[in-house]
C-alpha cells in the first residue's frame, strides 16, 4: 500500500552566491535543526569525493545515517558540472532527505526504497539555484519503491566476503569494502540482510571515498588501498579487500546462512519481507534463534520426519513471544503440513517409527494437540483404509492418556470410525484373523467398556466362529 | 593552517595528537578525532620543543593553497635569509603540488572538505639573522568551507577550533580583489572569522586579544592600491574588519600579497571563466609570516 513519508530537504554543494562560495548547504527546509545541518554537513562528500563510475559511467554515491535529533537522512550524491572556480574537477552534488523515524517502518526499514521514490519526484536532479529555504516535501513511497529491484550483490563480493562482513556487521563492527562496482546495489542486497528494526540504527556510504570525519558502519567503495588502508590504522575498523587476500572461514552464524541462501540465488523479493518484521529483540542471541527458524522452516522439506516432530516438540516448549513466536507457528504449520502429507500416502511400515514421538507430542499440552492431532487422523485414516487392524491397535495405544481436549474436539468420533472400518472389514475377513480381532476387541474392551462398535464386532467375531453369541 | 612550535626547550612526555590532544591507538597514522598526521606528533616528540601555533585561515577560493605552497617553497629556497627543512617528506606534499600546477600554469586543484585530504606540512624554520632560533612550523591547507561551516556552527569540525585555540599567532587571507571590485563578501566572510577567533581565544569580554593577526590582503595584482596601502585600502574596503581588529585586537597588521605576475582567462564547458596564471611573480609572501615571528617573542 503506497505511503507518504514527511521529508525536510536540503541540498549540499558548491555553487557561488553574493553570500558565499564553496561546499555548503545552499539550500534546506526551515525544520532541519542546526545539529542537523551539521551532520550533513560533515557527511557530505565534497570535492572528489565520488568513486569513479563503472566502465565510464558518471560517479554517484548514496548515504545513509542518523542524525543527532534522532530523524533519519538519505542522500544521493552525483556529479553537476564543472567546479565553478574553474581550478578542475566535477562538482559533487548532493541531496538529503530528513524524515522521523519513526516512520522507517512504513518504508519497509529500506532507505533504498526512499531514493526510489526520490528518484522518480525528480527530487535528486540537481539544482544549482535552488531558493534557499525549501518546503517540506510529502514523498509518496509505492510498491514499486519498497521492491527490492535494485539490490544485486557485486560479482566480486564472493560468498565466504559477504557473509563475513555481514556477521561482522551484526556484531556492531565497523567495516570499509573495497568493491570494484555496484556500490549501491550491493548496499541494497547488504541492508536487506540486516534486520529491518537495526536498519535505523545504522549507517552506510555506498561509492563514497573514506573519510574520517565520513565514517558509517559499512562503506563501500572502490579507492586507493594503500591510501585508505593507512587511513583505517589504529582505528577500530576492518578493511576487507574480496580482490586481495584469503577468504575469511565460513560463518557459523544461523542467521547469516539464512540470509545466504537468498543471496546465493539473487532472491532479495523473499529476503526483504523475512528480514523486515518488526523484531523486538536484535541481540545476537535472538538473531541466531530466528536464523534457526527461518533454516529450518526452509528446510522441512527435506527434514526426517522423526526430527521434524523432534523440531516441532522443541518449539512447543520454547517460550517464544512477539515475531519469534509467529516464526514458530509458521513453522510448525509447515512441518504439521509436511507430515501429514507424508502420512496420508505411507504405509504402517513407514509411519510405526515416529508413531510414539508424534503421540507424545500430542499429550504435551494445547499446542502441542493442535499440531500433532491432525497428523495422526490422517494417518490413523490412511492406515486404516490399507489394514484396519493396524490402525485399530495403532488407535488403542492413543486412547491411554488421552487429552481431555482431544475427546472434545472429536477424537472419539475418528475412534468410532476406525472401529467402524474394523468392523466392515471383519465382514470379508479370512476367519483365521478372527482370534486376534477377538484379542483386540478385548483390550479395546478396557479402554471403552460400553461402546457398541465393539459389540457388533465381537458378534461378528463368534458368528465368523460359527459360535451363536445370544448363547 | 599554519603551526609554529617556539623553542621552549620542553620535551612533549604525551603521544597525544599534537593539535586534539587526544590519544590515539600506537600506530594511528591519522588522529580518530580531529584527523591531523598522527606524523607530526612523531616529529614534535624528535624535536623536544612544545609548540605554538600560527594559523592560515581564510575563505574558499582566496588563495590559501597557493600562498601556504608559494611561502613553503621560498622558505625551502633560502629566501630572504630564512632556512626551512622539511621534517618527514609528507611536509614536501604542499609545495610540490602547489610549484607543480603553477609551473604548468594552471592553479593546484581545490581543497576537499574532509579533513584527512588535506595536506600538512612540518617544517624546521630558522632565520640566519635572528640568532639560534628555531621554530618548527606545521600546517594544514585547510578547505575554507570546512572553517566557514565551523564558523557558521562550532564544532562542525572540531579540529579548527583545537588548532585555534592552540595558535599562537594567525595569518588570515582576504580576497583583496573581489573586496577591491565592491563586494563585502570578503570583509563579511573576515569579520565572522575574527569574531570567531575572538570567542575561542577571549578570556575576559574587556581585555583585547593578545594573538597577533596578520591580514593578508591576497590576489594583490588585482588592485596594485593594495600594495602601496594595505592598511589604508583595509579602511576603505574592508572597514567591518578594520574595526573589529581596532575593537578587540591588541596587535594585527595589514599585507598585500599575490603570487601570480599576469593571467589569462578561458572557459570550461560550463562556460565557468578559468583563470591560467602565465607567470610567477611572487610579492609579500614572507612579509605577514615574518611579521607574526617578530610577535611572537613578544
Amino acid at each position: 500500500m503506497p505511503t507518504t513519508l514527511a521529508c525536510e530537504q536540503a541540498v549540499f554543494t558548491s555553487i557561488r552566491t553574493p553570500t558565499g562560495e564553496g561546499y555548503r548547504i545552499i539550500a534546506a527546509s526551515r525544520g532541519l535543526k542546526p545539529e542537523e545541518k551539521q551532520t550533513i554537513t560533515r557527511y557530505s562528500p565534497s570535492h572528489d569525493a565520488l568513486c569513479g563510475g563503472p566502465q565510464g559511467e558518471a560517479p554517484y554515491g548514496a548515504a545513509f545515517y542518523p542524525l543527532p535529533s534522532g530523524r533519519l537522512c538519505v542522500a544521493y550524491s552525483c556529479l553537476a558540472g564543472a567546479e565553478h572556480t574553474g581550478r578542475g574537477g566535477e562538482r559533487v552534488y548532493t541531496y538529503n532527505l530528513v524524515f522521523p523515524a519513526e516512520d522507517f517502518p512504513s518504508c519497509g526499514y529500506n532507505p533504498f526504497a526512499v531514493l526510489r521514490a526520490m528518484s522518480r519526484a525528480g527530487l535528486a536532479e540537481p539544482q544549482l539555484h535552488p531558493p534557499a529555504t525549501l518546503p517540506e516535501v510529502s514523498l509518496e513511497i509505492t510498491e514499486a519503491d519498497l521492491s527490492p529491484a535494485g539490490a544485486e550483490l557485486c560479482r566480486a563480493f564472493a560468498a565466504p566476503w559477504r557473509d563475513h562482513c555481514l556477521e561482522s556487521l551484526l556484531n556492531a563492527r565497523t567495516l570499509v569494502v573495497n568493491l570494484p562496482d555496484r556500490w549501491i546495489e550491493t548496499m541494497e542486497a547488504m541492508l536487506i540482510g540486516v534486520p529491518g528494526p537495526m536498519r535505523s540504527r545504522f549507517s552506510f556510504g555506498a561509492g563514497l571515498k573514506f573519510s574520517v570525519g565520513r565514517c558509517h558502519n559499512l562503506a563501500l567503495l572502490a579507492d586507493d588501498p594503500a591510501a585508505t588502508r593507512k587511513k583505517l590504522l589504529g582505528r577500530p575498523i576492518a578493511y576487507v579487500d574480496p580482490g586481495d587476500g584469503r577468504a575469511p572461514n565460513p560463518s557459523a552464524s544461523q542467521w547469516v546462512s539464512f540470509v545466504e541462501r537468498h543471496w546465493s540465488r539473487a532472491d532479495f523479493t523473499n529476503l526483504l519481507p523475512r528480514t523486515s518484521l518488526a523484531f523486538s529483540d536484535t541481540t545476537p542471541q535472538a538473531l541466531e534463534r530466528i536464523g534457526r527458524l527461518y533454516n529450518e522452516t526452509d528446510a522441512v522439506s527435506e527434514t526426517e520426519t522423526g526430527e521434524l516432530i523432534d523440531l516441532a516438540a522443541s518449539h512447543l516448549v520454547e517460550p517464544e513471544d512477539g515475531v519469534e513466536a509467529d516464526l514458530a507457528a509458521r513453522l510448525l504449520l509447515k512441518a504439521q503440513t509436511a507430515i501429514t502429507e507424508r502420512f496420508r500416502r505411507a504405509t504402517w511400515g513407514v509411519l510405526q517409527g515416529d508413531w510414539e514421538a508424534l503421540g507424545a507430542a500430542w499429550r504435551r499440552g494445547e499446542e502441542g494437540r493442535l499440531f500433532a492431532q491432525p497428523i495422526i487422523e490422517t494417518g490413523l485414516r490412511a492406515v486404516a483404509a490399507r489394514d484396519p487392524m493396524v490402525a485399530a491397535e495403532a488407535a488403542l495405544g492413543l486412547t491411554r492418556n488421552m487429552p481431555l481436549a482431544a475427546a472434545r474436539a472429536g477424537f472419539d468420533d475418528l475412534l468410532d470410525e476406525i472401529l467402524n472400518t474394523l468392523a466392515a472389514w471383519i465382514e470379508r475377513a479370512p476367519d483365521d484373523r478372527m482370534a486376534d480381532v477377538g484379542r483386540l476387541v478385548k483390550r479395546w474392551r478396557a479402554a471403552r467398556p460400553a461402546c457398541g462398535i465393539l459389540d457388533r464386532i465381537e458378534h461378528q467375531c463368534l458368528a465368523g466362529a460359527g459360535i451363536d453369541s445370544r448363547g | 593552517m599554519t603551526t609554529l612550535t617556539a623553542p621552549m626547550n620542553l620535551a612533549p612526555a604525551s603521544t597525544g595528537c599534537l593539535i586534539c590532544d587526544t590519544v590515539n591507538e600506537p600506530g594511528t597514522v591519522v588522529c580518530t578525532t580531529c584527523g591531523a598526521p598522527m606524523a607530526l606528533v612523531q616529529d614534535s616528540v624528535a624535536q623536544e620543543r612544545t609548540p605554538c601555533i600560527i594559523t592560515v585561515i581564510g575563505d574558499s577560493n582566496v588563495g590559501k593553497t597557493v600562498y601556504l605552497g608559494m611561502l613553503l617553497d621560498m622558505l625551502s629556497k633560502r629566501a630572504d635569509d630564512f632556512d626551512a627543512v622539511p621534517k618527514g617528506a609528507y611536509s614536501v606534499n604542499l609545495q610540490h603540488t602547489v610549484i607543480s600546477y603553477l609551473g604548468a600554469r594552471q592553479f593546484p586543484p581545490k581543497t576537499a572538505m574532509e579533513v584527512d585530504e588535506w595536506q600538512w606540512a612540518y617544517y624546521q624554520v630558522s632565520h640566519q639573522n635572528h640568532g639560534a632560533n628555531v621554530y618548527d612550523l606545521v600546517m594544514p591547507d585547510m578547505a575554507g568551507e570546512a572553517l566557514a561551516a565551523e564558523v557558521a556552527s562550532p564544532n562542525t569540525f572540531a579540529v579548527i577550533r583545537s588548532l585555534l585555540q592552540k595558535s599562537a599567532g594567525a595569518v588570515m587571507l582576504v580576497d583583496a580583489a573581489l573586496a577591491a571590485a565592491g563586494s563585502p563578501q570578503p570583509d563579511f566572510f573576515a569579520l565572522k572569522l575574527m569574531t570567531y577567533l575572538d570567542g575561542v581565544r577571549a578570556s575576559k569580554r574587556n581585555q583585547k586579544i593578545k594573538t597577533p593577526v596578520a591580514v593578508v590582503l591576497s590576489k594583490a595584482d588585482y588592485c596594485p592600491e593594495c600594495c602601496d596601502s594595505p592598511r589604508n585600502f583595509a579602511k576603505t574596503n574592508l572597514n567591518r574588519l578594520w574595526n573589529m581588529c581596532e575593537n578587540r585586537f591588541e596587535r594585527f597588521d595589514f599585507f598585500a600579497a599575490s603570487v601570480v605576475g599576469a593571467l589569462g582567462y578561458g572557459s570550461d564547458d560550463a562556460q565557468n571563466v578559468v583563470p591560467y596564471p602565465l607567470h610567477i611573480a611572487p610579492r609579500g609572501i614572507l612579509e605577514p609570516f615574518e611579521w607574526v615571528l617578530s610577535q611572537l617573542g613578544h
